[in-house]
């Protein structure tokens, strides 16, 4: 099939958002579908068609969301209304709206990554203690449903 | 500088956590109901108390129990005690207007906190947690509210409402979301920076001798 002439496409813009926490690391179908159910939700299907959404990246903590151009705020109101991905808790914070995905990814800072700093296993359920960062740490809980966050805090200074 | 307005401590999330997430997101300070009041890196963490009464006495016996530096708000109720509490000595704000039946905060209580100076909460939880018709509920509600706030010009803060750091939204978010109830990024902004303003109010020059 041949491609449409650039004058005659659609202008897209890029929304880059900061997905945290910085242990998850999304699937990409499964953040476009909690985008696209929040997108829906928020502004129905006449909305959703307007936006226009997909998810064009997910790498380093970040993901890369598309939207056509004029719509970009519609979409950050509706990606502040996403809670959890899959059945995992997290949030996406708006990073940098452009209409170049080379430039977003000029602004990626990659967050730390984290360092496991225990496992304990309590019969199904497996406990991880992650440090992120020189302040976080993380408590993530396996099981048979999944995974989720169960603590923040911060490092107590004695153990920095 | 910015403050998210209501945040609690005690969920999955320290005090100083969530400072910290909420210095990331670009907040200078949060108010933390039920927390202490300190300071985590640039963030300053300013104590708050919610008081929840039925009747105008009960809340003001809560409001007395306040510790002093503490950011005070009254829960909404009914017509009548919200006429009340919105003439309340120390208070700050008025918190829970999505929860409220329909006019239930109305003009006589609109004009009071103008005139007093006492701000009104906007808590953006329901808008995020909430679908379908409890979220319709909250944007009518704040909708009918900047009706008032633009009759009235009492003062607007506006919240989170995060018992977790994943709860907390960042200011760019904020603004997309009360543009859904017709705020601009003017008010927004004027939302996020109103603590201040209501913690040390300007007055009048009194001649102490």
């Amino acid at each position: 099939m041949k491609p449409r002439p650039p004058t005659l496409r659609q202008n897209r813009r890029y929304v880059l958002v900061r997905v945290a926490p910085v242990s998850l690391v999304p699937d990409g179908k499964a953040l476009y579908l909690a985008i696209a159910e929040a997108v829906t939700s928020l502004y129905g299907d006449v909305g959703a068609a307007m936006i226009d959404q997909a998810v064009v990246a997910v790498e380093r903590g970040h993901a890369v969301v598309r939207c056509r151009r004029g719509e970009e705020e519609r979409l950050i109101g509706a990606i502040a209304t996403v809670t959890t991905v899959g059945e995992t808790a997290c949030a996406l914070h708006p990073r940098a709206i452009s209409g170049t995905i080379l430039s977003l990814r000029d602004r990626l800072v990659p967050p730390p990554k984290p360092v496991v700093l225990d496992e304990r296993a309590d019969g199904d359920v497996v406990r991880r203690r992650c440090r992120v960062g020189a302040a976080r740490v993380d408590v993530i809980e396996h099981d048979y449903k999944g995974e989720r966050v169960v603590y923040f805090e911060t490092i107590h200074p004695e153990e920095r | 500088m910015r403050t998210d307005v209501r945040t609690y401590a005690g969920g999955d999330t320290t005090v100083e956590r969530m400072a910290l997430e909420a210095g990331a997101l670009g907040y200078g300070a949060i108010v933390s109901v039920g927390g202490p009041a300190t300071t985590t890196g640039p963030v300053r963490v300013i104590p708050g108390v919610e008081v929840a009464a039925e009747r105008s006495h009960q809340a003001l016996a809560g409001i007395r129990k306040a510790p002093a530096g503490a950011f005070v708000s009254v829960r909404l109720g009914d017509q009548s005690f919200n006429r009340a509490a919105a003439g309340l000595p120390g208070v700050h704000a008025l918190s829970g207007v999505h929860r409220c039946r329909r006019n239930s905060f109305d003009h006589v209580a609109a004009r009071t906190a103008g005139e007093r100076g006492v701000a009104v909460e906007l808590v953006l939880a329901p808008l995020v947690r909430e679908r379908a018709g409890l979220r319709q509920a909250a944007l009518r509600r704040y909708e009918d509210l900047l009706v008032l706030h633009a009759r009235y010009d009492f003062p607007l803060v506006l919240g989170s409402g995060a018992r977790s750091c994943l709860d907390l939204r960042a200011p760019r978010a904020a603004s997309a979301l009360c543009r859904l109830f017709g705020l601009d990024a003017d008010g927004v902004e004027e939302a996020f920076a109103g603590v201040d303003a209501l913690m040390a109010p300007t007055g009048p020059v009194r001649v102490v001798e």
